[in-house]
């Protein structure tokens, strides 16, 4: 989902604090935000993504840009804040998930003791970049969950298209090999 | 099952979620259908967590605005503008009451204080003629009608009820004291030149064939030797400093000239003593938001 042809007014609703307006980025932006920081940081989606979303509250009135740029910069803040919380932890763990732990997951969180879609959006993204080099799950987050082109995923994580494809094709070759052998749970 | 190289096309088409399972390249259709599982996963938005995060960017927003620094800039410039505005109220009304207290005109417990005030800074301002010598003879110094010399400062005529000071008499040198002060700085219209008092020394000056000035030359500090009690009309000589004597002493004056202007201080001591200050602004400066502003229900 996209704000289109009504972005502009939104942002400067935004910018002035119209509430109606920073509702909306926040309803179209922040599931797709929460999945991609919850995918290299588990559990912590939710809590990482309102710190982004507070960062980028603040850094709103410098923001000039359609809604591609703005996107891509909530992303890039989001990018900063998993470092961050990374440096916080004392560690940047080189891999995602591991496949192996991926049976393990918890996906009965809700009352009824179902999984809840939020609950198995999240596992679905778990799985599809499992076992993956953080830096090259981090790539296909950005090209599968948030929908960015090879170009647009290089200015976010400051490197060449070139090498985003590059990266991405090992990744495609690494998540075949994996996924071939065991099947995706829908 | 063998996998084939991927292109640049392809491999971007899969990431974007453009392939179909059934049209996937040979070995990669379960990363397809890993792909599209993350492609038509929703999330349902956790309705609390909005609604505080959305408040706390609306907070962090507003507080970012710079709505607030023009409201700031007025309010300093009205901080500024009062200042001077009292600044030029005070010292009107310092001037003005420098050049009534210079005349001997004003009330008597204000003409009381700032003789006595004026007596530590070295000025000689005549003090008030108390009501009990109101029926002295003139040749004292004192009016003789008392209080009556105000009106004749405002009428600006001395063949009114106010007679004045004695210009030859006492009175003298405190007149050209103040005449030698020449006119308010502050206040050009204070009328100080058509009062009773400086209509008497003209007066007395007409009568003696010389000018104010010259007539002026030869007025002495009175003595307080006692036999003229007269409590206050006589300006005291003691707290004059020298640089004041010696313009207001025409004997020591070598050049014979019309005695240089001491310029008593403009700041004559205010009659209450305390120094005027612009009131602080009270209250924090007060900002409007440029846009109208939802009602924020939700805010924590």
């Amino acid at each position: 989902m996209a704000i289109g042809a009504d972005f502009d007014e939104v942002l400067s609703g935004a910018k002035a604090g119209d509430e109606v307006a920073v509702a909306r980025f926040y309803r179209d932006l922040n599931p797709t935000l929460v999945r991609f920081l919850g995918a290299q940081a588990a559990g912590l989606g939710e809590d990482l993504a309102q710190e982004v979303w507070l960062a980028l509250a603040r850094g709103l009135e410098a923001f000039s840009g359609d809604e591609d740029g703005f996107r891509a910069w909530m992303f890039t803040i989001a990018r900063r804040q998993l470092i961050t919380h990374w440096r916080k932890e004392g560690r940047r763990p080189y891999r995602t998930t591991d496949p192996a732990d991926l049976g393990d997951m918890d996906t009965s969180t809700s009352p009824d003791d179902e999984p809840d879609a939020r609950v198995l959006a999240d596992e679905a993204v778990q799985a599809l970049v499992a076992g993956l080099p953080r830096e090259q799950a981090e790539i296909v987050l950005l090209r599968v969950v948030a929908g960015f082109d090879a170009e647009q995923v290089g200015a976010i994580v400051g490197k060449r298209a070139g090498t985003i494809r590059v990266l991405q094709h090992r990744a495609l070759r690494t998540m075949a090999e994996r996924l071939a052998a065991e099947p995706v749970t829908k | 099952m063998k996998r084939f190289g991927l292109d640049d096309i392809t491999a971007d088409r899969l990431l974007s979620g453009r392939v179909a399972p059934a049209d996937a390249p040979p070995g990669y259709g379960t990363t397809v259908d890993a792909i599209q599982a993350v492609a038509n996963s929703s999330s349902a938005t956790d309705a609390a967590r909005e609604t505080l995060t959305v408040a706390a960017m609306v907070e962090a927003v507003r507080s970012k605005m710079p709505a607030h620094q023009p409201l700031r800039r007025r309010s300093m410039l009205a901080q500024l503008l009062s200042a001077k505005v009292a600044a030029i109220a005070a010292m009107s009304v310092l001037g003005a009451t420098a050049a009534a207290a210079a005349t001997n005109t004003l009330p008597a417990p204000a003409q009381t204080a700032i003789s006595h005030a004026a007596s530590h800074v070295g000025v000689s301002v005549p003090a008030p003629n108390r009501h009990e010598n109101a029926h002295a003879t003139p040749q004292h110094g004192m009016p003789d009608n008392g209080g009556k010399a105000n009106a004749g400062r405002h009428s600006a005529s001395a063949g009114d009820n106010a007679v004045g000071p004695d210009a030859t008499g006492k009175a003298k040198y405190g007149l050209c004291t103040a005449y030698a002060a020449g006119p308010s700085t502050t206040n050009p219209h204070s009328g100080k030149n058509d009062s009773v008092a400086f209509t008497n020394l003209q007066k007395a000056a007409d009568e003696a064939g010389m000018s104010v000035a010259d007539y002026c030359k030869n007025a002495e500090p009175p003595t307080n030797d006692g036999t003229t009690t007269t409590t206050g009309s006589v300006p005291k000589t003691d707290t004059t400093p020298a640089s004041n004597s010696h313009a207001a002493t025409p004997g020591s004056n070598p050049h014979g000239r019309t005695p240089p202007v001491s310029t008593p201080p403009v700041s004559t001591p205010p009659v209450s003593g305390r120094p005027v200050s612009t009131p602080p602004v009270s209250g924090p400066p007060v900002s409007t938001p440029p846009v109208p502003t939802p009602t924020n229900s939700h805010r924590p």
